[in-house]
């Protein structure tokens, strides 16, 4: 029994090596595994890129509408430095873009706005978008005109009732 | 046609919220899938889901991220996911992909294709398994378009189907146009394919639109379905009985109008096969 558990193990461990060897080819542009046709590669990962860049593109629209035309060129240039994360699909892509855009130019208010709304319903951990399950509270402070936004999640539950975004507009901003 | 033996009447179409107005008001639906990474069962449920469910319209989740095929152990925290979803739903069934998104710490994005070989199919049927025994419901496996071919395949696309089902006792959700695309890019008979299924395993069938670029055919999920994946319909439904046929859709949605001529031309296809398959039956026993 343990031989036969032992090489079923094996056998994982060998299509883990020979799947991750694909993977990598079609994600990130590592060399291609032998026996594999290079122009069927090609084709692949450059569809992969496209599903990935259109994703990223439909789950946050406020992005689409600041970069404009320059969206598909800036995602392209963040997606061949970091893979899509573990956890939470488009969302959690297009918020480790917008983490690396604000390295680079400040993010505007729309954007920021849209943003905190994802941070109050999910936490980033482990290389990945989680749902959160505790209560959070976030502040945001806008700058045109200058607004405080305050955020709270309230209770150990998942539904959006138990959140809620209040924007202040700072007094003095009035006069 | 009636309904099938899922209770599904025949022609169904992949809920996405851009498309939930027109499924509500403007289009006869027999049934829905729901995409289940999208859905969170223990958060807010869609609205207009809940309506489709009080109106007795069936709701299939549908998992993309599971990687069956993957060859790492399954996630229990994913089948949690989709039982509760079943579960929520009444559903009467849940699919997944003969495929792999994962490996390692990498994520695909996509589904990708399994090598075809005989250490591959022991993974993917103990796989299987796995996931039946978290599940409330039977699963149905959908066979994927791959761009991309392995080196060194022990046996075609069908035989491999094939026997997944057969040792792990999975249905099937075939998706036509995925047939018709592999058929296509990869060069075998699409009607040869259909004829070596198991098709006494079939839950539903996929439909959905895809593009040639370049000599190769995407499936896109973004244009409308194409004359020549109707006609591979229409001789499936003249081979077997078809419970239900869902359209697949997931950019570049269409209008209410274009969706219910959509849905009308599937119909109409079944409709044909269906007629052929009875014609047939009638000569053999007259």
């Amino acid at each position: 029994m343990l031989s036969i558990a032992q090489s079923e193990s094996q056998q994982r461990a060998v299509l883990l090596q020979q799947q991750d060897a694909l993977l990598r080819a079609l994600v990130d542009g590592s060399q291609i595994p032998r026996g594999f046709d290079a122009a069927q590669v090609e084709i692949a990962a450059t569809s992969l890129a496209r599903k990935r860049r259109r994703e990223a593109a439909k789950a946050w629209p406020t992005v689409v509408r600041w970069l404009g035309r320059d969206f598909e060129l800036r995602f392209a240039a963040y997606a061949h430095n970091f893979p899509l994360p573990t956890h939470g699909g488009p969302l959690a892509d297009g918020l480790a873009f917008l983490s690396s855009l604000a390295r680079e130019t400040p993010l505007p208010d729309d954007v920021r706005l849209a943003r905190f709304a994802v941070g109050l319903r999910y936490r980033w951990r482990s290389r990945g978008l989680h749902l959160r399950v505790g209560p959070a509270i976030k502040v945001l402070l806008l700058r045109r005109p200058i607004r405080w936004v305050i955020g709270v999640r309230l209770a150990f539950c998942r539904t959006d009732a138990n959140i809620k975004i209040k924007i202040v507009t700072a007094p003095w901003s009035k006069c | 046609m009636g309904t099938g033996r899922l209770g599904l009447s025949p022609v169904g179409v992949g809920w996405r919220p851009e498309l939930a107005l027109a499924i509500d008001r403007h289009v006869e639906v027999g049934f829905v899938e729901i995409v289940a990474e999208d859905i969170d069962p223990w958060g807010d449920i869609p609205a207009p889901l809940t309506l489709l469910r009080q109106r007795g319209i069936p709701i299939i989740p549908h998992g993309i991220g599971l990687s069956l095929g993957g060859a790492e152990p399954l996630e229990t925290a994913r089948l949690r996911h989709l039982a509760r979803l079943a579960t929520l739903f009444d559903a009467p069934v849940v699919s997944e992909h003969v495929a792999f998104v994962r490996a390692g710490e990498r994520e695909a994005g996509h589904l990708l294709p399994l090598p075809r070989t005989f250490a591959m199919l022991d993974v993917l049927v103990e796989n299987i398994q796995m996931a039946a025994q978290h599940l409330p419901t039977p699963l149905a496996l959908e066979n994927i378009a791959t761009l991309v071919e392995w080196p060194g395949a022990e046996m075609d696309e069908a035989t491999f189907l094939s026997e997944a089902l057969r040792r792990s006792g999975a249905r099937l959700l075939l998706d036509i146009e995925n047939v018709y695309a592999n058929a296509r890019n990869h060069r075998f008979a699409a009607l040869d394919y259909l004829d070596r299924l198991p098709l006494e395993r079939l839950s539903y069938v996929h439909i959905a639109g895809g593009v040639e670029r370049g000599g190769v055919y995407h499936d896109t999920h973004a244009h409308p379905v194409i004359p020549e994946v109707l006609a591979l319909l229409e001789e499936l439904c003249a081979r077997t009985e078809v419970p239900g046929v869902l359209l697949e859709r997931d950019d570049q949605f269409p209008g209410i109008d274009e969706l219910a001529q959509e849905l009308e031309s599937i119909g109409a296809a079944m409709r044909r096969g269906d007629m052929r398959r009875r014609s047939a039956a009638c000569e053999c026993s007259c």
